[in-house]
């Protein structure tokens, strides 16, 4: 290989995507569509403002399953991926027996229709698939499961930005807003479900800043107590090497 | 890959005029015809299984075609966006990797226009600065070396770049890059080895090794 080819490699280099890009996009794109689902009633098909100005229209059930595989992505280990319904969301409504099942992201099968520019009437998927499964359920308890469903999805959804946002501060170098914005998680969910990939992220940031022995010992047991995580290989890489 | 007979009278690949159409299509506008059935031997796959497997793609593309670090989580989201309202309209799914790329293609050119002339520096990542645990000197030398080919990449005009992109960062065969961007092959060819020159030339190489070789036995320049 010789310089120009080296100095090519080195460029596609710098252009692959970090640890956590697919994981932040997926938050951005999740962000996107829940505009549309919990936007008043919105009736049918869906639409979200794209960060460049552009409209989109998509499938608003893609919301959970974009939240899901964001926090497959996020999430150390499976235990957190195996469990959509994060522990600092509201409650669910007595009648939601289960929390979000396992969702997969829907394929984009069936082209929104369109009519002057408005989406074409149609009934929006169930944010629950437990509540697509059910028989027809009165409508005050349907109103209040898919209530429930939205705060929660709402909650999921600004504890993803949060993290989200730290982790593309920390990669930009902005320390003090990654730690603005783990401290925000930090209040706002004191006890979430995620508290293991902001405590990583935390670790990134000291180690950014210049680790120390103490920092490093606790990136160390970080890093055991994670083992095989995305998120203990990224505190490895910042920490550790 | 789409074949010569995929092109649009404009001499854009399927994918890529696909790409272009779907950018447009402003609301109440008509749709595309619906897909073609496709390709029995290339099931067209889901949403995610596209996300999966070529988000590295698109992000690349879309670094590749000038994107800032800070940008490029917004705009690859806009690709994925557009990705997933139009991926039931792809008539062939065996050319999907020229279908993204003709949307990122599509998408970058739009942020690009959207910063008007005052464009963007040339900006590496950060977080790919050389390791300081190696010999900081080539370290240095080599970063400077990436540096000057991305500088390079910056002042090449779209088709060029996108010609750039694929053939000497992602390494794409010429005759599969002409393809995508719907361009003669003999002149893909002579357009690759031009920069290959010209980027030895800007290293301080001798262009008597690898600047002007003809590519090897796959096609690769």
């Amino acid at each position: 290989m010789d310089d120009l080819d080296r100095a090519l490699a080195g460029l596609r280099r710098d252009y692959e995507p970090d640890a956590h890009a697919p994981a932040r996009v997926r938050v951005l794109l999740a962000t996107s569509l829940s505009v549309v689902g919990t936007s008043a009633g919105a009736a049918a098909g869906s639409e979200s403002i794209a960060p460049l100005g552009g409209t989109a229209r998509l499938g608003s059930g893609m919301v959970k399953g974009m939240v899901k595989a964001t926090l497959a992505t996020l999430a150390l280990g499976g235990a957190v991926a195996a469990g959509v319904h994060l522990g600092s969301a509201p409650a669910p409504a007595p009648n939601s027996p289960r929390p979000t099942p396992t969702v997969a992201l829907d394929a984009p099968s069936t082209p929104v229709p369109q009519t002057n520019g408005l989406h074409a009437a149609g009934p929006e998927p169930s944010l629950e698939v437990e509540a697509a499964r059910a028989p027809p359920t009165p409508m005050p308890v349907q109103l209040t499961r898919d209530a429930a469903a939205a705060e929660r999805r709402g909650h999921t959804l600004e504890e993803l930005q949060l993290l989200s946002a730290a982790s593309r501060a920390l990669r930009a170098g902005d320390l003090a807003e990654a730690e603005r914005a783990l401290k925000d998680h930090q209040e706002r969910y004191p006890k979430s479900a995620l508290a293991q990939e902001r405590h990583g992220l935390a670790l990134e940031v000291r180690c950014a800043r210049g680790s120390t022995d103490a920092v490093r010992a606790e990136a160390q047991r970080f890093v055991d107590r994670a083992a095989g995580s995305p998120m203990a290989a990224s505190v490895r890489k910042q920490c550790l090497e | 890959m789409t074949g010569s007979s995929g092109h649009s009278p404009l001499g854009m690949s399927a994918a890529v005029w696909s790409a272009s159409v779907s950018r447009e299509d402003a609301p109440g506008d008509p749709q595309p015809a619906p897909a073609a059935p496709g390709d029995a031997a290339t099931p067209r796959p889901d949403f995610e299984t596209v996300y999966t497997e070529h988000f590295g793609f698109v992000w690349r593309a879309v670094r590749g075609l000038g994107v800032s670090v800070s940008s490029v989580d917004d705009v690859t989201q806009e690709v994925f966006l557009i990705v997933h309202r139009r991926l039931s309209s792809l008539d062939d799914p065996s050319a999907l990797k020229s279908w993204l790329f003709g949307i990122a293609r599509r998408v970058t050119k739009d942020y690009r226009r959207a910063l008007g002339r005052r464009g963007e520096a040339v900006e590496l990542d950060p977080e790919r600065a050389p390791s300081a645990a190696g010999d900081p000197e080539q370290a240095h030398a080599e970063r400077q070396s990436i540096r000057a080919v991305a500088a390079y990449s910056e002042r090449l005009d779209d088709e060029r770049r996108a010609l750039f992109f694929l053939a000497l960062v992602e390494g794409m065969p010429v005759l599969e890059v002409a393809d995508m961007l719907g361009s003669n092959t003999n002149t893909t060819y002579s357009r690759v080895r031009t920069m290959r020159r010209e980027l030895a030339v800007l290293l301080g190489l001798s262009t008597d090794k690898g600047a002007t070789e003809e590519g090897d036995s796959h096609g690769r320049p």
